[in-house]
């Protein structure tokens, strides 16, 4: 700790004179308060939560025909250090019409949109817990261009990325297992993995496009997909498709996405799925009823279909590995997984930029296993068969 | 030895701002507003997309 304010007074001290207030900055934030959030999920007791619901702040620096921006993800798990800074990239904005970005943070490609009073199912915004792997993707890695703006009246994104997480290949380039056991008999938990802070292109590979279309000053459309191969996998690649609208008036909003998802990971992975296909839907609007009030409907579907990894017993360099309960207990099996969330609420206007939102929430997930329904327990599907409700009054504040 | 680095830095980190805030003019033609950028730009958005239009923003205002 002393090193480092050491550090942090000496390079303030060497800093030059002349450049100490040179560039333009601007700092803005957002923050939702949770005053009183009651969730219940069937078969399990009622909670009342009050406290941060999110926290994000965000520094811009402009100089000449460079950009930087910090994003602080406030609200996340602050013993991880690498999850406080949800995004850190520069922008050069040198040529016209383009922006060349590089640095960590979200990978454009879906049209995300905040529901009534939680966020969409891309970005976590559950109580029972879903299933889907494709999602908001966030804390990459990534290189980016991009051509156009409004005036143009499109723009594209075009995006190379990785993960923060690559999997640990030994020596010979062979996975290394995490596993328990005697040194003859074991079983496997999971893949050695490291943290990285850039990513190899020779061990993974991530593309991403976003083409937003302005039809009118009110709509507006947009194309996504996104790819990403772990090349120290056979694994097939993952992808997603997105589409996504939104309307803007004076009397009206309106948000819609839909995206197809397709995913497979290695057999001891974590989330891990043989064959993973999904489809999503969200529809929402806010209808302004006077200066003050606004009325909010969101409505969010989300069908996967996976099936899971046959385990067996196997022998590797004179070890015999036997598969764990847990994993013999779902082995060869397909989920199908229905989950679907209505949202309904009223939002009130304190300020320019602040507001209150009162609102409730119903959601619903449905299991089946290889055809049977209502099972009162599934091998790692959270609330399986189960329905929950949430009521919530919430104050937003943008600065 | 550590308390005489800290202390020198902080000497040097308190001159140079002194120097530098005496450099600065407080007359209002000669001051740029540092906060004009983002005087204009949304003050209230979605939450997903509130920054990105924020930037967008700050952006063309820095261009004009």
């Amino acid at each position: 700790m002393k090193k480092l304010l050491c550090l942090l007074v000496l390079l303030s001290s060497l800093q030059p004179l002349n450049n100490a207030w040179s560039f333009d900055t601007s700092v803005r934030g957002f923050i939702a308060l949770d005053a009183l959030n009651f969730e219940k999920v069937s078969g399990q007791k009622g909670s009342t939560v009050i406290g941060i619901g999110v926290l994000d702040l965000k520094v811009f620096a402009e100089q000449d025909d460079m950009a930087a921006a910090i994003k602080l993800n406030l609200d996340g798990k602050l013993d991880r250090q690498n999850t406080l800074f949800e995004e850190a990239y520069v922008t050069y904005k040198g040529v016209p019409d383009f922006r060349f970005i590089l640095g960590k943070g979200i990978i454009k490609f879906q049209n995300l949109h905040w529901g009534v009073i939680e966020n969409t199912y891309q970005d976590g915004g559950t109580i029972i817990g879903t299933e889907n792997q494709i999602r908001k993707l966030s804390n990459k890695a990534f290189v980016s261009a991009s051509y156009g703006g409004r005036s143009k009246g499109f723009v594209d994104q075009f995006t190379v990325w990785g993960d923060s997480t690559q999997m640990y290949s030994d020596e010979n380039g062979s996975l290394t297992y995490v596993s328990t056991g005697s040194t003859t008999v074991k079983t496997i938990t999971g893949y050695k993995t490291e943290e990285v802070a850039a990513f190899d292109t020779a061990k993974q590979l991530g593309l991403a496009n976003k083409f937003d279309f302005y039809l009118t000053d009110s709509w507006k459309v947009n194309f996504g997909q996104m790819y990403y191969k772990n090349r120290m996998s056979s694994q097939k690649a993952n992808y997603g498709f997105d589409f996504g609208a939104n309307y803007e008036s004076s009397k009206m909003e309106f948000w819609m996405d839909a995206i197809y998802g397709f995913s497979s990971r290695l057999p001891y992975d974590s989330y891990t799925t043989k064959v993973k296909n999904e489809y999503f839907l969200q529809l929402g609007m806010e209808y302004y009823l006077n200066e003050k009030w606004s009325l909010v409907e969101n409505v969010e579907g989300l069908y996967v279909k996976d099936l899971q990894h046959t385990y067996t017993t196997f022998v590797q360099d004179g070890v015999t590995y036997n598969p764990t309960s847990f994993q013999a207990e779902k082995s060869g099996s397909t989920y199908k997984i229905f989950t679907y969330k209505l949202e309904t609420g009223l939002k009130y206007k304190i300020t320019k930029s602040s507001q209150v939102t009162f609102g409730g929430l119903y959601e619903k997930k449905q299991t089946s296993v290889n055809g049977t329904k209502d099972l009162a327990f599934v091998r790692d599907v959270r609330n399986a068969n189960a329905d929950a409700y949430q009521g919530s009054a919430s104050i937003s504040f943008w600065f | 030895m550590k308390k005489s680095v800290i202390t020198l830095g902080l000497i040097l980190t308190l001159g140079s701002m002194a120097v530098s805030c005496s450099h600065q003019s407080t007359s209002e033609t000669d001051a740029p507003d540092r906060y004009v950028a983002s005087k204009g730009c949304p003050t209230k958005g979605e939450y997903h997309s509130y920054f990105d239009e924020v930037e967008r923003c700050l952006e063309k205002e820095n261009q004009k």
